[in-house]
Parts: structure tokens; sequence; C-alpha cells
């Protein structure tokens, strides 16, 4: 079942990154010595299934992907704003494109809005017992995807 | 005749994403227009005139089928076409908005030739430049 949920969670950041960001997305390797996140999102899913998802990114990548995003330069004072505006709509696309990909095209979800929460927090998720962990190469940079199942 | 677009999204990184592509579909776009949410939409079009709308769902304060309820409501905007810009994907769902008078979808993430697409299914291609 695990491997079913990393594929799904793997074309989806791949589709989502890929339109939305012009970003490359490759399987992680370990001990490639990449950065690390330092940021993370995280959003709750319910209805068919309940849980929640979260993407972990390394900070210094949330002006790429904002800029890719966007079009143009992020600065000024609305800069952090839309960083982390850029990884929460990011998450977002994950989440709905992980869904469907995941339980079909048939259940209807409702999903929270995506909010940033202290990295600790998916480190401590990511090692309890059920939660499924996809990590990824996103331009060099280690991207972390978590899922965790709760019981309904 | 270029065709004016209110966007109604509570993501700012969304708004502009859909703006610039928008820019870049090949469609001739006159004014666009923005809101946060359906309440800020309505006040929106109580000062401008779009030809189409693209609006999220999930927003605080008005979602994008409260929104769509307050058109019907109106004389004026009733027939205003509105399409739903969303992750999800569930054909369920499709049909509930389709119930509810929703005149087209897209999913995020979206490619420009999508919404140049949905703009001549809606409106005709007739006034493209």
């Amino acid at each position: 079942m695990s491997d079913v949920i990393k594929e799904a969670l793997y074309e989806s950041a791949m589709t989502v990154f890929e339109t939305s960001a012009f970003m490359d997305v490759f399987e992680w390797e370990e001990d490639s010595g990449l950065p690390m996140p330092d940021i993370a999102a995280t959003m709750k899913f319910a209805g068919h299934a309940e849980g929640e998802i979260s993407l972990s990114l390394f900070s210094e990548l949330l002006d790429t992907l904002a800029e890719n995003m966007l079009g143009e330069p992020v600065e000024g004072p609305n800069a952090e704003k839309q960083r982390q505006d850029a990884l929460k709509e990011a998450l977002n696309m994950v989440c709905g494109n992980f869904l469907t990909s995941w339980m079909g095209d048939a259940p209807v979800f409702n999903l929270s809005p995506p909010e940033i929460i202290d990295i600790r927090r998916v480190a401590e998720n990511a090692e309890a017992a059920g939660r499924i962990v996809l990590r990824l190469n996103l331009e060099d940079t280690c991207a972390e995807l978590v899922v965790t199942k709760h019981t309904k | 005749m270029a065709y004016n677009i209110l966007i109604v999204d509570d993501s700012e990184v969304t708004r502009n994403v859909m703006a610039r592509t928008l820019k870049m579909c090949g469609v001739d776009i006159g004014e666009m227009y923005f809101a946060e949410n359906g309440k800020q939409g309505l006040e929106q079009l109580d000062k401008s005139w779009p030809d189409l709308v693209f609006c999220d769902i999930n927003m605080p304060v008005m979602d994008g089928l409260e929104f769509v309820n307050e058109l019907h409501k109106s004389e004026e905007w009733r027939d205003l076409p509105v399409v739903i810009v969303s992750t999800e994907g569930s054909q369920t769902r499709m049909e509930e908005l389709r119930q509810s008078g929703i005149k087209g979808y897209i999913r995020k993430p979206f490619k420009a030739e999508q919404v140049a697409e949905i703009i001549e299914q809606l409106l005709g291609k007739d006034q493209h430049v």
C-alpha cells in the first residue's frame, strides 16, 4: 500500500512542480548531501479518507518557486508572504492531485486551507508509525512529502 | 473587442498565476479585476463589467458556490459565466457544480491552452487577436 501512495505522491509532485513552476523532480538518493528542508506547510483532508499532508522544502528554493509561479521577481515588503503563499499553493495542488490519483475521481474531499507550520512538527509526524514519507530531489534540494492517515 | 475577466481567489499567488496565464493564452484580454473571496467578488461586480469569472471553491468569508448562488439571484449577473478553478478532481463534485449552474471547470495546475480553450468554449473565438 505504501508503494501505491508513494507513487501517487511522486506523480502529483511531478505534475505540480513541472507544470506550475517549471521545476524538475527526481527520485531522492540517500547520502546525496543536498540541502534539507527547513520550512513546511500542511493541510488536512476529509471525506472518503481522513488525514493530513505536508510539504517541506529548503527555504532558499522558495524564491525560485515563487518567482517561477508568479513569473516576476519576488521582492519588497510582500516577498515573504509571496514565498509562503507559493509553498501553500504548491501543497494545495499536490494534495488535490494526490487524492484523485490515490482514491480515484469519484470521492469528494473537503480540504482545509494550507498553513505554514514548524518544521519540527513534520519531523515528529514522520517518525511516528503509520506515516508515509516521500523524499524527492527538487532542483538539487531535498523536498519531503508526508501523508498521515487518521482513523475515522 | 477584448474580454474582461474577474478572478476570485483567496491566494495571491493563484490570482497572479491566472492573470499571467490569461496574458499569454492567446486570447485578447481587456481589463482584469481581482477579489479575495465571493463577497469581494460581488462588490467588484458593482463597479466593473466582466465577461467571465474564474473562481476558487474554498475561500473564507464567502466560498465559490455561495458566490455563484448570489449571482443567480441577480437580474444583472445571472447569466455571467463562472469557471471554477480548483485542485479537486472529483467527478461527483464536478457534477454538483454543473447542476448548480457552473459553466466550466479548470483543474490546477493548469496550462495556458486549457484557459484559452474554456474561454473560447464559453465566449466564442471570433473576437481573438
